[in-house]
């Protein structure tokens, strides 16, 4: 049996939560323990294992040692704590039945040997050890021993123990008593038979600001042990990790762990702060101070760390993306359980949802099927959600197989937060087909879908290199069926925030490539929304307006450039001030000059959709309302960057397109939407395209006889008619004899 | 204690009145014998500076400051290593310390049966004895 004594010259640094801590975690690995609270006048040792009080304890064995009687059966006077698992054991010797007037003279009576007694506390306490190492026959004898310099401390510090752990904090008085203590038992001399004791110095409660550094320190002591301030779990019920259970990886706890737990930056304040548990240095020390313990103690650490940073994940309101913060719905803390047992497993966390029931269980395994895992605690309880972490993880749905688009849980999934159990049909269904069935209710998905998105788009409509045509005709398709004005405009704004991750040629500051690629990740979307929503993506919160990469896809249909902010670059290239970033062509919601249905008023910039009118034209012409108005607004789109676009070289519009342009004018204007379509390939669009003529003034009708014309030709006959009068005539002329 | 001033019949008779006064606080089962035959063991000792080893109430006095030291709960081996050290200290005396000494350490075992089979009384004596002399002595662990 060794024994270890815990010791402190002040009250309330630890020592007896650090106590526990050793005592649960040398147990969970197997070795027989027994605590015994020798802190007589202030004892609490049982409040850290959660015990009920003790009716007896040791002052009652050590008072009938004293009076030269047997005393109480040690075996019924320590009290069991119940561990998880197979285990070794745990008992804990209380100071006795605290508090009460009874305890406290009986306390007072050890220190005055009783009649006929042949020794006194010293031999009494040496007994009552020698009867615990033959009646319990522990591996490990912990003490909690009396503070400040007392018999008992004295006792416990010099007669009975094998090693000593010295707690203290940083305040002068505790770290200089804690100084003449060490240094005395250093020189005192041990008990015959005895090894010399170990002396571990443990500075707990550290927190920046405190009194004494790290030089007086590392003069009174050489090398000590630290342990944070952190007391958000201290409590000894959240420490019964089955420590027999490997644990997880470095992989896990170093990269991916704190992927999960959002991104952005964490406050070095915090108390929060994944590392920082009292709970898990604690078993840094123990691994440190039983060596042979060493690689179990730190595997119990890293996964306390990695259930502590979930657990975070789970509960963090908010996340930062660069300056902006989102709100991110979180679990209530209240609502998340640790070390739930149920039907012969033990889940690391449990969470309650709705309340009562088990929704989501997150367990650690490895060495098992993840799947078989996850079955047993669907046949065991209510949840709808379990997550396997470690080595081989997964996240299950509820059914008898993993749901087909199982992902594994690699670090880049999330983990399951309040809204996927309230807002999916298969909470641990994350695949685009899922999310993209809840995206009209809620926006709280908008950014893995338009990440998953850009990845798929990137670079290429309909053709990129890693374009996915079904995974895009999905999300197009979805975003189509929108007809929410405001959600669809806040769907679309998002993905032209340059704060989003996809975005990454905003931080590589290549403004080239940047709206090349949004234009591919943003026009696509913006042509398919309700016409109500563009005067909506007229405005951009963070960065430019979504409209203008709409705009902007026109315009490179056009042979032309639009770049409003063009100048604003230059101003600022040449480090001048004065230019400001402005909009030039911007929609407007509201009733259109003439009760026309669309029209471009070259004078204000500003493109007028009338909702009535494009109603009342639908229905005249057989066409679903909103497919007509996105194409109205793509035609006076494309006639308004006529006007105010410029050519590759520059060159601006010289003349104002007005209704009464010439033929060849609508024509050419038609001929660009019509393969502004054939690029979007939307069939709803198209349709409503091709019965819109009428709506048109004379000449647009003729866009099918430019079909077979070449896009260098379609270009040619723009930068052409650009240039003045003549040519416009002479390209009426020409359509006229097609 | 040293009491110069004193003559040795006003000692003896000090002894015999607190030999008296122990047992019958012993008899009585009384905490404070122990102070009473602390105070036993006192006179015993100056009656044994007064008496050589090899007189009659010398060795009386030597055997019961022993006996006395025991009782007292005090360190019965140290002046029990000190009389039977003395050449002339007769053999009847000796064995009569000796069973004291042999008596406490049956009482001490039968007291505290399993510390005793890792720790004498003696040695356990010794050592709170140079716990409490040594030079960075700090804890008041009774000697």
């Amino acid at each position: 049996m060794e024994s270890v004594a815990f010791y402190s010259y002040k009250g309330g640094v630890g020592r007896s939560l650090l106590a526990a801590t050793t005592a649960r975690f040398l147990a969970m690995c197997g070795h027989r323990v027994v605590a015994l609270d020798l802190d007589l006048e202030a004892p609490g040792l049982t409040y850290k294992f959660g015990l009920p009080e003790a009716s007896a304890g040791a002052v009652d064995a050590l008072t009938a040692i004293l009076s030269g009687g047997d005393g109480p059966d040690l075996a019924k006077l320590a009290m069991p704590v119940a561990l998880p698992g197979e285990s070794g054991s745990l008992l804990v010797l209380a100071a006795g039945a605290a508090p009460s007037a009874a305890y406290w003279a009986q306390v007072a009576t050890l220190h005055r040997p009783a009649y006929g007694s042949r020794g006194g506390l010293v031999e009494a306490a040496l007994e009552l050890q020698a009867r615990i190492a033959s009646e319990l026959a522990p591996d490990y004898l912990l003490i909690d021993a009396r503070t400040g310099v007392s018999e008992l401390g004295g006792l416990a510090t010099t007669a009975m123990a094998d090693r000593v752990a010295l707690v203290c904090t940083r305040i002068p008085e505790s770290v200089r008593g804690t100084g003449a203590v060490y240094e005395a038992l250093k020189a005192m001399p041990t008990l015959a038979g005895r090894p010399r004791r170990g002396l571990e110095v443990v500075v707990s409660r550290s927190a920046p600001g405190q009194l004494v550094g790290d030089d007086e320190l590392k003069t009174l002591f050489g090398s000590w042990f630290e342990l944070p301030h952190d007391a958000r779990d201290g409590a000894i019920e959240r420490t019964a990790e089955d420590a027999s259970r490997p644990v997880v990886s470095d992989d896990w706890v170093a990269g991916k762990i704190t992927g999960i737990a959002v991104s952005g930056v964490a406050d070095p304040s915090s108390r929060r702060r994944p590392g920082r548990s009292l709970l898990a240095e604690s078993l840094a020390w123990v691994g440190q101070t039983f060596p042979d313990l060493g690689a179990r103690a730190e595997q119990a650490r890293r996964r306390l760390l990695a259930v502590d940073a979930i657990v975070d994940g789970l509960t963090r309101p908010v996340m930062r993306l660069g300056p902006v913060l989102h709100d991110r719905p979180a679990w209530d803390p209240a609502a998340i359980i640790r070390n739930y047992a149920a039907g012969g497993r033990v889940a690391d966390l449990v969470i309650h949802h709705p309340h009562g029931k088990v929704g989501v269980v997150l367990e650690y395994a490895d060495g098992e099927d993840p799947a078989d895992v996850a079955k047993e605690w669907f046949l065991g309880t209510s949840a709808r959600v379990v997550v396997i972490f470690g080595p081989r993880g997964g996240r299950f749905g509820k059914g008898d197989r993993p749901p087909r688009d199982f992902q594994g849980f690699d670090g880049g999934d999330r983990l399951p937060l309040p809204h996927d159990l309230e807002l999916l049909e298969q909470p641990a269904d994350y695949s685009l087909k899922s999310l993209l069935t809840a995206v009209h209710r809620t926006r709280l998905y908008d950014g893995e879908i338009l990440s998953r998105w850009a990845r798929r788009n990137h670079l290429g409509i309909h053709g990129g290199v890693a374009w996915e045509p079904e995974s895009t005709g999905l999300v197009l398709d979805t975003v189509a069926g929108i007809d929410d004005a405001e959600r669809f405009a806040q769907f679309v704004a998002r993905a032209a925030d340059p704060h989003e991750p996809w975005d990454e040629w905003l931080m590589r500051g290549d403004e080239t490539m940047r709206l090349r690629a949004l234009t591919e990740i943003v026009a696509p979307l913006v042509w398919r929304g309700p016409p109500a929503a563009l005067s909506r993506l007229s405005h951009g919160r963070f960065g430019d307006p979504p409209l203008l990469y709409g705009l902007q896809f026109l315009a490179r249909h056009m042979g032309l450039r639009y770049d409003p902010d063009a100048l604003f670059r230059e101003v600022k290239r040449r480090g001048e001030s004065g230019a400001g970033r402005w909009m030039e062509l911007r929609f407007d919601w509201q009733e259109a000059a003439g009760g026309l249905p669309a029209l471009y008023q070259a004078e204000s910039g500003k493109i007028h959709l009338d909702a009535r009118a494009i109603d009342e034209a639908a229905g005249r012409i057989g066409t679903p309302p909103r497919a007509l108005g996105s194409v109205l607004a793509m035609v006076q789109a494309v006639r308004g960057l006529l006007h105010v676009a410029t050519d590759l070289d520059g060159q601006p519009w010289r003349g104002a397109p007005r209704a009464e342009a010439p033929r060849a004018v609508h024509a050419l204007v038609a001929a660009v939407v019509d393969r502004v379509l054939d690029t979007l390939a939307d069939p709803g669009l198209r349709a409503a395209f091709e019965v819109a003529d009428p709506l048109h003034p004379t000449g647009h009708g003729a866009w099918r006889a430019l079909r077979e014309a070449s896009k260098e030709a379609l270009h040619h006959a723009i930068l052409t008619l650009r240039r003045g009068h003549a040519p416009i005539m002479a390209l009426d002329a020409a359509l006229d004899r097609c | 204690m040293s009491l110069p001033g004193l003559q040795t019949a006003a000692v003896e008779a000090l002894v015999s009145g607190a030999i008296l006064r122990a047992e019958l606080l012993d008899d009585a089962g009384l905490a404070t014998a122990r102070d009473a035959w602390r105070e036993v063991m006192a006179l015993e000792v100056e009656l044994s500076r007064r008496h050589p080893a090899g007189s009659v109430p010398g060795g009386v006095a030597r055997a019961g400051a022993v006996h006395a030291a025991f009782a007292a709960g005090a360190d019965g081996w140290e002046l029990a290593d000190r009389f039977l050290a003395e050449q002339d200290l007769p053999e009847e005396r000796r064995q009569a310390i000796a069973s004291v000494v042999a008596e406490h350490e049956e009482r001490y075992a039968a007291q505290f049966p399993r510390l005793a089979e890792t720790h004498s009384a003696r040695a356990l004596s010794s050592w709170k004895h140079a716990l409490a002399h040594a030079p960075s002595a700090l804890f008041p662990v009774a000697a």
